[in-house]
């Protein structure tokens, strides 16, 4: 997301209901159907959440646990590099379903994909670590790339 | 059984040595010159004399020794030791950046191409007044550090790190470490909760500052554990670090020793302290069997030191009666023989007679 660009007030949530949406849900109006500027995606849902990149509109995708990516569905795996939104994956340190080593090849097929791992964690992170999950979402639905720089405040005792 | 040596750069000048941390008012740069400048010697003798390893450490804040970043001390022995590993004993990740720990090894190991064994440690109790960070956090960042290092050394593409204690937004390290998929992993390993972590983990095992029979205990539970997660530790997955001097006779050394421990300053780390000490024991920092660890810290007289393992003194069929009890006794493969108190001349001639009499028969142990 560039400076010029809003903060979507909006996310479309592909995933359960859980305690890291109850959090997210302070700060942003998500829905569970229609269209919005950022989507979050758990598991294989993650293909739902490209395609609505790939028609347009959405500024952020946030990816939980995502299957592999030569296990997205074909028309989206061919299309991949034509998705400009950035992408946040999350994968468990803990997530035998998908596990970190699924991020290699995300990074190698989305130049604009941010992995991060989510330490002691596992596909059920957004109740496992909520508040790790959330502020991290957060961050990224508000910076868009630019929330790989710390905007917080540094000082301990300010 | 393979030989290292850690020479601990223990400074021998003036200094007022009460408590901990140490005031440096009265103070002599030459002799913390000395200190260091003599340990890079003994380290660069003891390559060219055939010890597989040489070890660093890191302490803070007192004489005992002076090498707070082990990595600065490592990286001035890549260009001593041209032969012998480089074992890092260790690195205190609890303290520390883990991402800056994980760069440092991965220097090391590129300059010497591959010789750097990494023991990550969490540092003595006092030490973690040292960076301000809670004690009572130190396993929890610890296992949270180690898992972070590990995945920077093996990761290629740029990622992100959520934890607990350390976030990352993005972390991709240049240069990568040589060993595949990353240099044997040592943890210190007295307590029950460390050697469930290491079994588990795949980890060697590193006591230092303990006993024989203190150890025996911790590396027979360490065993139970690697049974219990299917994990079958080889000798050398046991390091026993010890101070040694070796004489001609017996009576030698225990003149040179003794002489050499009421000349320098006391230099203690956690038990200089006591107050401080209980209030790092008071925040759960020991683990199950406090009674144990804090036990294994406290000082005790030369010759029960000696009986126990707690040091290697006497002339070197002496010595080698001593070694074999730790063979015996802990199954270690690797002894990390370690000068405590520095005695110039008459340390070199120790770290030659273990080089000529002791290290031929250990080898093949």
């Amino acid at each position: 997301m560039t400076e010029t660009q809003e903060t979507p007030a909006a996310m479309l949530l592909l995933a359960p209901s859980s305690k890291a949406a109850d959090i997210l849900e302070k700060k942003f109006e998500l829905r569970k159907d229609g269209a919005a500027r950022a989507v979050l995606a758990q598991g294989a849902r993650a293909n739902e959440a490209l395609r609505a990149a790939l028609a347009g509109g959405v500024s952020a995708v946030v990816l939980i646990s995502p299957p592999a990516v030569e296990a997205l569905d074909e028309d989206i795996k061919s299309r991949l590099r034509d998705i400009a939104a950035p992408i946040l994956a999350l994968f468990g340190t803990e997530d035998s379903s998908s596990p970190v080593e699924f991020g290699h090849a995300w990074r190698r097929a989305l130049p604009k994909c941010f992995q991060t791992f989510v330490f002691d964690a596992g596909a059920d992170m957004a109740n496992e670590r909520p508040a790790a999950v959330a502020s991290l979402v957060a961050e990224f639905l508000t910076l868009g790339e630019g929330f790989l720089v710390n905007h917080g405040d540094g000082r301990a005792l300010p | 059984m393979k030989a290292a040596l850690f020479s601990a750069a223990r400074y021998n000048g003036p200094a007022e040595d009460v408590g901990w941390p140490v005031a440096s008012t009265v103070y002599a740069a030459e002799a913390a010159s000395y200190a260091l400048n003599i340990a890079l010697d003994q380290f660069e003798m003891a390559d060219q004399l055939g010890f597989d390893w040489v070890s660093v450490a890191e302490h803070h804040y007192a004489p005992f020794s002076l090498t707070p970043n082990p990595m600065i001390m490592a990286g001035a022995l890549t260009q001593r030791v041209k032969r012998a590993k480089i074992a890092l004993l260790g690195a205190s990740i609890p303290i520390n950046n883990p991402i800056r720990v994980a760069e440092e090894f991965a220097m090391l190991d590129t300059i010497t191409g591959g010789r750097v064994i990494a023991g990550m440690l969490r540092g003595t109790p006092n030490e973690y007044v040292t960076y301000n960070i809670n004690p009572a956090e130190s396993r929890a960042r610890f296992e949270e550090a180690l898992k972070l290092v590990k995945t920077a050394w093996t990761q290629t593409e740029p990622f992100g790190w959520q934890g607990r204690y350390y976030q990352y937004k993005s972390v991709s390290l240049w240069p990568r470490i040589v060993q595949k998929p990353h240099p044997k992993i040592y943890m210190s390993g007295s307590s029950p909760e460390s050697a469930e972590f290491a079994a588990k983990n795949h980890i060697g095992l590193g006591f230092a500052v303990t006993s024989v029979p203190l150890a025996k205990v911790a590396a027979d539970y360490f065993r139970g554990q690697c049974r219990r997660f299917g994990y079958e530790p080889d000798p050398e997955d046991i390091i026993y670090r010890v101070g040694v001097h070796v004489a001609e006779s017996d009576d030698q050394a225990l003149e040179d020793f003794t002489a050499a421990v009421g000349a320098a300053p006391r230099g203690s780390l956690t038990m200089a302290n006591r107050a401080l000490e209980s209030a790092v024991a008071a925040t759960g920092y020991y683990g199950r069997d406090a009674d144990a660890q804090r036990g294994r810290l406290m000082p005790g007289g030369l010759r029960e030191r000696v009986e126990e393992g707690r040091i290697l003194l006497g002339g070197p069929e002496s010595v080698l009666k001593q070694i074999e009890k730790i063979r015996d006794d802990l199954g270690a493969g690797v002894v990390d023989f370690t000068v405590t108190h520095q005695m110039g001349a008459k340390t070199n001639r120790s770290i030659e007679l273990i080089a000529e009499k002791i290290l031929p028969k250990i080898r093949g142990w």
